[in-house]
């Protein structure tokens, strides 16, 4: 018998953790920091994430020091500490299939596509497959669908790994901790989350890591709660699910997924206006003002799906919380953190005060904010839960 | 390490988050997930209070907790879970005030727990009193 190290202490001491953007260039020499470094690092109060997208071509790391991971619907996500800053390497969890033939086979290899073949097809993976399905006017496949490895595409598993290793390689020491996210059971709908944490667990065993798993909400509560003693609620709104977690001094107490998030915002408003849903996800990304009324169609459908899912997820948060005791006494309100792509929209955090201030939850809350760098948060929080593990 | 304080709770969470708590209000405490792990837990670091968190607990748990509360009388003991279950806790060992039906609240657990160490350092200190003056006594020191 042995007293769990304290993780509270650990994680104390890679708290406040900055989110900046740049480019890959901007680098500097220290990006390819060794495991001293790392640790020097973690006691930086502010530390910035540098986010990248995966180039075609351009080799996967490997890695000299701890790793997080979020495998999502929509993105692979990588990140490291490296030195004075945390790097983040992003890849589409997307492919799309061309027939084999040789000539094909050329022109994917001259530019320098990423791609394997398998029964008379080639598999185009990562952000390639994007070029290739606009090129084609069509749109990509995922082999991930409402946040699990999708059942209906039997190459699913392969694909993952192939779009894994385009942004990890073997570590460069044997059994380095990788933390992964894995989302929670679904309230509602199918998947299996034994399933898919074991399919991925498996793969990045033999990639030579030691692989451990965090809750997808959890890794939101531990890289935005630093200040609240990892005590409030977050919520990862990502494409194909919403994950919830409550968090007590960092014990992710109620953990639970949606099956609904930004795909589903998508599709909706897109089957309500006529219009694509990889045109009202551009709009989305690029237009949507939620703080502002609706200025057209497809505006409007967005609102109307963006309240429809807020009050999902509170009406879900309020049915759960009510219904169980594992929630322990809390004295003082507790903030709610939103993560992911779909948290993104300007105008959100206002958008789910409105729909919280008319839901009757049994916890008290004292804000809702967005985090620091939405897209990364997952894939920080499981960084610093493998560096916590790491150091134990 | 010594420890003031040993935990039983089969549940990872509820046992983390009470000697998380305790360990944050600089209250030395040890969880064990097991009731043979509690046992070795209390005859190895005789703590002051034994917190016995019935949530999820097995018939045969209850009962070799039941016998732990019965056999130690010396042993300050804070019993957590449903009402139904606590209430089978009686005797010379357990206290109505120290029987805390869920939800969970660590905050009140922290604070018995408070109230009960001094109480039972005070007791150490009025038996080592006791046996001092019996010494001195016996050896007509005074």
């Amino acid at each position: 018998m042995e007293i769990t190290k304290d993780l509270h202490e650990r994680l104390e001491a890679l708290k406040s953790q900055k989110v900046v953007t740049a480019d890959t260039t901007s680098m500097g020499p220290d990006v390819f920091a060794d495991t001293n470094q790392q640790e020097k690092t973690s006691e930086t109060p502010e530390k910035p994430i540098v986010s990248t997208e995966k180039k075609p071509g351009e080799p996967a790391d490997s890695p000299a020091s701890q790793v997080g991971l979020d495998v999502g619907t929509s993105h692979i996500v990588v990140a490291q500490s490296k030195g004075t800053h945390i790097e983040a390497v992003k890849q589409l969890n997307a492919f799309f299939t061309v027939p084999k033939s040789k000539f094909a086979e050329h022109i994917l290899s001259n530019n320098k596509v990423m791609f394997y073949e398998s029964e008379g097809l080639f598999y185009i993976f990562g952000y390639s497959a994007d070029s290739f399905a606009n090129m084609f006017n069509t749109n990509t496949k995922r082999p991930m669908k409402n946040g699990f490895l999708s059942a209906d595409e039997k190459e699913s598993t392969r694909i993952i790994e192939a779009i894994a290793s385009s942004v990890i390689k073997k570590p460069k020491n044997f059994g380095e901790t990788l933390c992964f996210a894995i989302p929670g059971e679904p309230l509602k709908g199918t998947g299996s989350v034994v399933y898919h944490e074991s399919v991925v667990k498996s793969f990045l065993g033999s990639l030579g890591y030691s692989p451990i798993s965090i809750n997808e909400g959890m890794a939101t509560c531990i890289s935005e709660l630093t200040e609240e003693d990892y005590t409030g609620i977050g919520i990862s709104m990502g494409g194909g699910m919403c994950n919830v977690c409550l968090s007590y001094l960092s014990y992710p107490v109620i953990t639970y997924s949606l099956q609904i998030a930004g795909d589903y915002i998508d599709s909706m408003s897109g089957m309500a206006v006529g219009e694509p849903a990889t045109k009202i996800k551009s709009v989305k990304e690029t237009e949507l003002d939620l703080a502002g009324n609706p200025t057209d169609r497809i505006s409007t459908a967005l609102h109307i799906f963006y309240d429809d899912l807020i009050l999902k997820l509170l009406a879900s948060l309020q049915r759960v919380l009510t219904s169980t005791d594992k929630v322990p006494k809390i004295s003082t309100p507790i903030p709610i953190v939103l993560s992911g792509g779909s948290a993104m929209p300007t105008g959100l955090q206002a958008k789910f005060e409105k729909v919280l201030n008319n839901t009757s939850l049994p916890v008290e809350i004292s804000s809702v904010r967005i985090a620091e760098d939405p897209l990364n948060t997952t894939a920080k929080g499981a960084l610093i839960m493998a560096i916590t593990e790491a150091g134990k | 390490m010594s420890h003031s304080v040993v935990i039983f709770s089969v549940d990872k969470l509820r046992g983390g988050i009470i000697n998380d708590i305790l360990q944050r209000h600089g209250i030395k405490a040890l969880w064990a997930g097991s009731i043979l792990d509690t046992r070795d837990a209390i005859s190895t670091h005789t703590p002051t209070v034994a917190i016995l968190d019935t949530k999820d607990s097995l018939a045969g748990e209850i009962d070799f907790l039941l016998n732990l509360c019965r056999t130690l009388q010396g042993l300050i003991f804070i019993v957590l879970g449903i009402p139904s279950v606590i209430s089978t806790f009686k005797g010379p060992g357990v206290h109505a005030e120290l029987c805390l039906a869920d939800p969970l609240d660590p905050e009140l657990i922290v604070s018995k727990v408070k109230e009960s160490l001094p109480a039972k350092n005070s007791i150490k200190e009025n038996k080592q009193d006791r046996l001092e003056n019996d010494l001195k006594q016996f050896l007509k020191l005074d």
